[in-house]
């Protein structure tokens, strides 16, 4: 029978509008870290503990240049297993497509940590037997005059396996599709369709020249202690152009995008937390309020202490269990769908989802619930029979060291899930702090737009008295409100602006096409057949070289350290010479010179590395080590898809350094043809279609933003559950207050208006609110993010304030409910009594 | 567990005082009052007499500020917590003013719900032999929502007596009712109180109601006098 009582209570209790609200807080709240755990811990473990396999080896040194007689003496002596890989990127061809791709030549054996899985592809000419779709680690490497490709490539191309494909002046086969492989490359490399070839075959293409933007990789592998050394051994050794990885402690892949998408994963999972656990408090709270009537009959019958805390445990737990399967299998769905959006995007295969991370955020909700369910219905145990004497309503004393621990312990367990005491403090502080501003500034626009309306509306005193009653519960829900849809429209017009404006502020003329690697034989006749076609373009040289000094003073002593953590001085630039400024670059500051030595520089670069006219930059290209003097300063548009440059040289200086060249030209929708000819005519041409790397960016922003609206929707949807948990806070009050009306001699349409206009006046409030943060906060990432020309967004300032007036109205409506007379005169004699 | 006692409830020089923000208040000081077993006590007051006070003192829910109060033998005062609890759920019953049933329960759960409490495996014939006597035999399954309020108090003593109490309370058991469904519920009370020899302790305004005990006390500014008379 106790179990009877129990799960009849139950059932009637998550009936209720707080029991709901419980329930559905501790759904989303499960639904959504199961997401971001899974997603979180998947992104990190395919990326750290797996960084050997990636990387295909356990020591990798990155060069950007061929390695010299001496390296290679010294990578035998290591005596670890190596293999040397060159990548770099071209444009590959089948019939009339183009595409960027990632080119790997290697060599066996290859790789020496992971493994390469490939899939026979349909074909029409292999028979039913070789045609099932099983996919293999395979042993060997591509044959020659073969290669492997990603599915993208063929799929881009239009081509199947077995047909070919043209890189530079040679033609492959396809033999295999590339599932997975490790050693992709760093950087947007690794974002690129891959393809891998065997090194024999690499010269015969005549993709690389000198000055080709080329990795070259020795990959080691051996037992740990060996490679510890080789490791130290190397690093002093290490030339600028190198770089030198270790699986044990680098995970060279993207590691910038993936930290802020785990930052931005973590921010989401606290934020989700803080609002699951407040609405999940605050339910309980509402909840137990309601329960003291209970709790003293059931003692006066002879209920135990123990046996009502086992009474209420055993219904939290139901409703624990009730609301957190489906949630975390929801979440687990939902990260399945994440995952295959983002799956291009990721190595592949990913590691498998750990039962343990899909058990905790469960079990984190199972431990909010109860700390929050401890500290509102462990006083209930104080309750009293007397108060069904008295008839009072009073509640039981509570403990307010309670009060105290819960936000304590909810904390703790967040920061413990965040792993990060101090993340977690961060963010909930400057979460708190925004959310607070928000709310203090949602009141006053509350307040504001009351008083306009003091002469319109006849039921101006009665909303005055209710926004004063309700002004802290105003606070609360406008704070989370505005903070919700800022966050939701912020996302939104970023990814929408970022690409349409930048596309649409470029002139008509931008270039569409990069060449690069056009070699000094080719020079000439690649003009001449660009201006055959009749394509304007200007071939500028480019030689790749490195700033040495500053008036004779070398870099370590000229520059300040955080000068010294610049670019330009920790790469080598591309350098380029001429006799005149180019057309899109504009004079900022002293005097184009043709004079011997006479070198121009960037805006930025001048200013960061406090570079003035007339000082002397010493350089080095190869062994060659020259000088020059600053005599102009340019002002450069980088995003203008025109070969730019840092540093531009008088002629006669490094005119004799072997160099490539470099333009940029726009083809028109008629010419749609030229690039692909461009190619056969000169094939070892490295192609970039600006438009397709556009479409492909999009592509990536897309997938990413997509996955980033789902999280903030629902977490959106948890905040609404905490409006209303909010709202049913005090609804004993607000139908005390309906019903004094009503038996006062207003109409249900009266009181029903009142509650309407308090609806319209915060959804209202909170639309504008967010409108206003979320302008602010675009402007600030236009302006120093995306560097893009801020905007006013008319249709936010008409949608949001709409949207959210319509999402808190229609909340506020769903948890009304209608007061009949006679009800009311029930409800204030129940109340006097 | 009992003293070889004839007294019910034995309450010596009880005294109860407030403190407010404007001072003390003194509700009652030194009073003392003896019930013997199986007799029926009435006690009359004004509104605000302080008759729940007193009330929740002998039933031990409240603690006095001096003086003591003996049940049965036992000074409920010297148990702790759990004991106390135990002890009321043995031997004391509760009739409430505004019934108080659980709405998801049948009328027959909710009679048979305090032998639940406590393990009875008879509870369900105890709980409709109770129903019949209060003449609801035929409404067993029906949930409080479906009864009238006379209806619903006569669930609510039939859960009363469910337990065979040493000591019923009951705090005006008719001040939500009609007169006539108010004097057939008291009716029963009686009849039931008579057939289990229980120890009524009744609180009322109503003086007509009061006579029908053995003995009535009335508590005025913070004195008890017996007598229906002030």
């Amino acid at each position: 029978m106790m179990t009877k009582l129990a799960l009849r209570q139950l059932k009637t209790q998550w009936r209720r509008p707080d029991g709901r609200a419980l329930l559905m807080s501790i759904f989303l709240m499960t639904c959504l870290i199961t997401l971001l755990n899974l997603t979180g811990e998947r992104l990190q473990k395919s990326l750290v503990t797996r960084s050997a396999e990636m990387m295909g080896a356990d020591l990798v040194l990155n060069s950007g240049r061929p390695l010299s007689p001496e390296w290679t003496a010294r990578i035998k002596q290591s005596g670890l297993t190596t293999t040397q890989v060159t990548q770099f990127s071209s444009m590959v061809e089948a019939g009339d497509e183009l595409l960027l791709t990632s080119i790997r030549a290697v060599d066996e054996p290859y790789p020496l940590q992971g493994k390469i899985v490939t899939s026979p592809a349909q074909n029409r000419e292999t028979s039913p037997s070789q045609n099932k779709k099983t996919t293999e680690p395979s042993a060997a490497l591509p044959s020659a005059g073969t290669v492997w490709a990603e599915a993208t490539v063929l799929e881009r191309l239009k081509i199947k396996r077995g047909d070919s494909l043209q890189i530079g002046y040679s033609t492959f086969t396809i033999e295999r599709i590339l599932i997975s492989s490790p050693d992709r490359g760093t950087g947007f490399r690794s974002f690129n369709p891959q393809i891998i070839m065997r090194s024999q075959d690499l010269a015969a293409t005549r993709v690389l020249a000198p000055g080709s933007r080329v990795q070259y990789r020795v990959l080691f592998s051996g037992p740990t202690k060996q490679v510890t050394e080789t490791e130290q051994a190397f690093r002093p050794l290490l030339k600028s152009w190198q770089r030198l990885y270790a699986a044990k402690s680098d995970q060279p892949t993207s590691r910038n995008a993936m930290d802020n998408a785990a930052q931005y994963l973590k921010l989401s999972a606290l934020f989700a937390l803080l609002l699951g656990s407040f609405s999940i408090y605050l339910s309980l709270r509402r909840f137990s309020a309601d329960q003291h009537r209970r709790t003293a009959l059931l003692m006066s019958l002879g209920l135990s202490r123990k046996q009502l805390f086992q009474l209420f445990s055993a219904q939290l737990l139901a409703g624990w269990l009730l609301a957190a399967i489906p949630g975390t299998l929801l979440g687990l769905g939902l990260h399945h769908v994440v995952m295959w959006k983002l799956g291009t995007l990721l190595p592949q295969p990913l590691p498998p989802v750990g039962t343990l991370s899909l058990l905790s955020s469960p079990l984190l909700a199972g431990a909010i619930l109860m700390i929050a369910g401890l500290a509102t219905l462990l006083p209930l145990g104080n309750t009293s029979v007397l108060s069904l004497i008295r008839n009072d309503t009073n509640q039981a004393k509570s403990d307010k060291r309670l009060y105290w621990l819960t936000p304590l312990l909810v904390f703790l367990l967040i920061a413990l899930f965040v792993d990060s005491i101090t993340l977690a403090l961060l963010l909930s502080i400057s979460l708190l702090l925004c959310g607070w501003v928000a709310g203090l500034c949602v009141q006053f626009l509350i307040h504001t737009l009351n008083q306009s309306l003091k002469t319109k509306i006849r039921l101006f005193p009665l909303l005055t008295l209710r926004i004063r009653q309700q002004r802290q519960w105003h606070r609360l829900q406008g704070g989370v409100l505005t903070l919700l849809l800022t966050l939701m429209t912020v996302l939104f017009f970023a990814r929408q602006d970022m690409l349409a404006q930048w596309q649409g502020q470029l002139p008509a003329d931008t270039p569409n096409q990069f060449v690069i690697n056009i070699q000094p034989w080719e020079k000439q006749s690649v003009t001449q057949w660009l201006a055959d076609k009749g394509i304007p373009s200007t071939l500028y040289p480019m030689i790749r070289g490195r700033i040495e000094s500053l008036n004779g003073q070398a870099i370590a002593t000229a520059f300040t350290p955080e000068q010294r953590q610049h670019n330009a001085l920790n790469r080598e630039l591309n350098l380029t010479w001429g006799d005149q400024i180019p057309t899109h670059n504009t004079l900022i500051e002293g005097q184009w010179s043709n004079e011997d030595r006479a070198i121009s520089i960037e805006k930025s670069m001048a200013e960061e590395l406090s570079l003035t006219l007339g000082d002397e930059l010493g350089f080095r290209v190869g062994s060659d080590l020259f000088s020059g003097k600053i005599t102009s300063i340019r002002g450069v548009e980088w995003a203008s898809f025109r070969p730019n440059f840092y540093v531009i040289f008088s002629p006669g200086v490094i005119d004799q350094l072997p160099a490539t060249y470099i333009t940029s030209f726009k083809i028109n929708t008629q010419q749609k043809g030229a690039s692909a000819e461009l190619l056969q005519a000169f094939p070892t041409l490295t192609l970039i279609d600006i438009e397709q790397v556009l479409l492909q960016a999009q592509d990536l922003i897309n997938k990413l933003s997509d996955s980033a609206s789902l999280i903030l929707l629902l977490t959106l949807l948890s905040g609404l559950v905490l409006v209303i948990t909010t709202l049913q806070q005090d609804l004993a009050q607000r139908r005390f207050e309906v019903a004094l009306l009503r038996t006062l001699g207003a109409s249900a349409n009266q009181t029903r208006s009142l509650d309407l206009l308090e609806y319209l006046l915060m959804g209202l409030s909170c639309g504008v609110m967010a409108c206003v943060m979320s302008e602010s906060l675009l402007f600030i990432i236009y302006k120093s993010l995306l560097k893009l020309d801020p905007q006013f967004h008319l249709l936010l300032w008409i949608t949001l304030p709409l949207l959210a007036t319509l999402l808190f109205t229609l909340t506020g409506l769903l948890t009304r409910k209608a007061l009949t007379l006679p009800a009311s005169y029930r409800l204030l004699k129940s109340s006097n009594s | 567990m009992f003293d070889q006692t004839s007294f019910a409830i034995e309450a010596h020089h009880l005294a109860k005082t407030f403190s407010t923000q404007a001072g003390i208040i003194r509700l009652f000081n030194d009073l003392s009052l003896t019930i013997r077993q199986g007799e029926s006590v009435a006690i009359i007051g004004q509104s605000g007499a302080g008759k729940s006070t007193l009330l929740s003192l002998l039933a031990g829910l409240d603690t006095p500020s001096s003086g003591s109060v003996k049940l049965s033998g036992i000074d409920l005062n010297q148990l702790n917590d759990t004991a106390r609890a135990a002890w009321r759920a043995a031997h004391l019953s509760f009739i409430f003013q505004s019934f108080h049933l659980l709405p998801e329960l049948t009328a027959l759960e909710n009679v048979r719900l305090p032998l639940d409490i406590r393990g009875d495996k008879q509870a369900e014939q105890l709980a409709a032999r109770l129903l019949e006597q209060v003449g609801l035999a035929s409404r067993q399954t029906h949930y409080p929502a479906q009864l009238s309020g006379g209806e619903q108090q006569r669930v609510a003593i039939a859960r009363a007596f469910v337990t065979q109490p040493a000591i019923l309370f009951a705090d005006e058991p008719t001040g939500n009712l009609d007169a006539d469904t108010g004097e057939n519920i008291i009716t029963q009370l009686f009849e039931l109180n008579a057939q289990q020899t229980t120890t009524l302790v009744l609180i009322t305004h109503d003086s007509a109601l009061a006579a029908r005990c053995d003995r009535q006390f009335r508590l005025e500014q913070g004195i008890l006098n017996e007598g229906l008379l002030s």
